[in-house]
């Protein structure tokens, strides 16, 4: 589950949920140019991708450091 | 700070040779508010109707519900900052309030092509289900009698004014038209209170009781800046302000004064807060308490609508930390806007309760839909107590004889709607304060003991 807002899916018991950017635009940001885009996006469906690998127990949140860098 | 609040009880509104109000009787002189809104050269026409409690009357699409009050003494102005009113702080000196009536701000959208501000702008919306049978009729409205005349608008005497903006307004502007003339229109009618002695006198003093324990009020209020940009003039505003902004730090008494207000048309709106927020319950019950049993801080309003999690953090701990120099021990906290939003509100409740300061919610619940929805959509462990007003849920609205609110509404909107599941509380019938004439129909009692 990719999420802007983790803490619903983790509260309600998804097991691999993954921090996206925005309600509006969850896996990029229209107002970065369009190969910044296709990064942001590239790195959270990467990291989605990587968290199906992971065997977990309790709902686990996972984040591409892209997301991070572009929050900050 | 001190407000001295003077409250004249109107018992009866009727159209007159003269505005003029004497021993509860508020008589209106048609031709003269209505020649005061139409010299506004961006309305075309305008209609003023008198609607009352029991009239078989349904009021559609309304906006701003206005109390009419008057600054008699003190810095300032009531509703402060909205439509270019002044932003001197307001909640001291005397203010005179009209008990009882309401100046409701109508747009008549026959013909309209961009029928609610900032619809082009809107995220798309999904009908509920049964929703689609009831075609032309999913906006807000309030029922003056039966089943669904459970709001605290059905108990007043709404004077209803309804204009008609002049053609090439964008929906931003027609909503300026609209608000600014329903506040001229209340200024007016309030203009009647001046000279005369209120019928009664409530005298609130906020200087603070350090013996008792220290309240705060927290409630949340959906900015619109994200879906239609930073300077709506319908939002809900603070001093007129609508942008999604750190927390905010009133005293209770400028809530009185209308210091939070606007919230017109539809989901943008945040459910309205002109009447609402003047008279929000928990603001009068901690006034009323302060120097007995608490001792009421003030409110720390927060904007709400930011789109990220980390946003949300930001300002739940924001608003913690400035609830902890404050000093408080405790908090009530509310919102008015669900989804996403809702995250933002927990967040605060949980820094909140980290920062030591104990955490009452007071809330509606979710409509549970198929009986499979959470009542809340996320409660962290720190949610020790919370009051609900209900699921915002009424058994259907009657048929009625008269619509207000559109020159030539759809035939649906006079028939008897059915039941409608509200997927955050419906916006006719939401209850985010405890106002509640809803129904409590499902109860509810969560691992972390919520309680009703």
């Amino acid at each position: 589950m990719i999420s802007a807002l983790p803490a619903i899916p983790l509260s309600l018991g998804a097991h691999r949920v993954v921090r996206g950017l925005r309600v509006e635009h969850l896996c990029g940001d229209p107002n970065l140019s369009p190969d910044r885009d296709w990064e942001l996006m590239y790195g959270i469906a990467t990291t989605a991708l990587e968290a199906l690998e992971v065997a977990v127990g309790d709902p686990q949140l996972f984040q591409s450091d892209l997301v991070m860098s572009e929050e900050a | 700070m001190q407000l001295d609040v003077g409250s004249f009880s109107v018992r009866s509104v009727g159209f007159a040779k003269r505005t003029n109000l004497s021993q509860g009787k508020l008589e209106l002189d048609k031709d003269e508010l209505l020649q005061m809104v139409l010299d506004d050269p961006k309305v075309l026409s305008a209609t003023l109707d008198i609607v009352r409690p029991g009239d078989s009357t349904r009021i559609i699409g309304y906006g701003n519900v206005i109390e009419p009050k008057l600054k008699v003494s003190g810095e300032g102005q009531v509703y402060p900052g909205v439509c270019g009113r002044p932003t001197n702080i307001v909640g001291s000196g005397v203010t005179y309030r009209m008990e009882g009536v309401s100046v409701i701000e109508g747009i008549d959208r026959a013909g309209q092509t961009e029928s609610y501000p900032g619809e082009d702008r809107q995220w798309g919306r999904e009908l509920s289900d049964g929703e689609s049978e009831q075609e032309g009729i999913h906006d807000r409205f309030i029922d003056m009698t039966g089943p669904g005349a459970v709001t605290p608008y059905a108990e007043l005497i709404n004077i209803c004014l309804v204009v008609t903006p002049s053609a090439g307004l964008d929906a931003e502007d027609q909503h300026f038209v609209a608000f600014s003339n329903a506040l001229k229109l209340a200024d007016r009618i309030a203009e009647t209170m001046r000279d005369l002695e209120p019928d009664n006198w409530e005298k609130f003093d906020t200087s603070p009781h350090l013996d008792l324990p220290n309240i705060l009020y927290i409630p949340h209020m959906a900015s619109t800046e994200p879906v239609v940009g930073p300077s709506g003039t319908f939002g809900t505003s603070i001093y007129g302000q609508v942008r999604l902004s750190a927390p905010w730090y009133l005293s209770a008494t400028e809530l009185l004064d209308g210091a939070i207000c606007g919230g017109g048309f539809e989901a943008v709106s945040g459910g309205g807060s002109t009447w609402i927020m003047a008279n929000n319950p928990v603001v009068l019950e901690l006034l009323r308490r302060h120097g007995k049993d608490v001792n009421f801080l003030g409110v720390i309003v927060q904007r709400t609508n930011w789109t990220n999690q980390s946003e949300y953090q930001l300002v739940a701990d924001r608003t913690a930390y400035l609830g902890r120099q404050l000093g408080a021990d405790g908090a009530i906290v509310t919102t008015d806007i669900r989804g996403q939003r809702w995250v933002g509100t927990m967040l605060t409740l949980q820094a909140c309760e980290r920062s030591g300061i104990n955490v009452v919610l007071l809330t509606e619940e979710e409509d549970n839909e198929d009986g499979g929805a959470p009542p809340l959509l996320f409660t962290p462990d720190e949610l020790r107590s919370a009051v609900s007003t209900g699921t915002g849920d009424v058994e259907g609205f009657d048929a009625v004889d008269k619509v207000i609110g559109e020159s030539n509404p759809n035939p649906n909107w006079f028939g008897k709607i059915p039941k409608l599941h509200g997927r955050y509380g419906r916006a006719h019938v939401k209850d985010y304060y405890g106002f509640g004439r809803q129904s409590y129909g499902d109860t509810y009692v969560s691992k972390n003991s919520v309680v009703r």
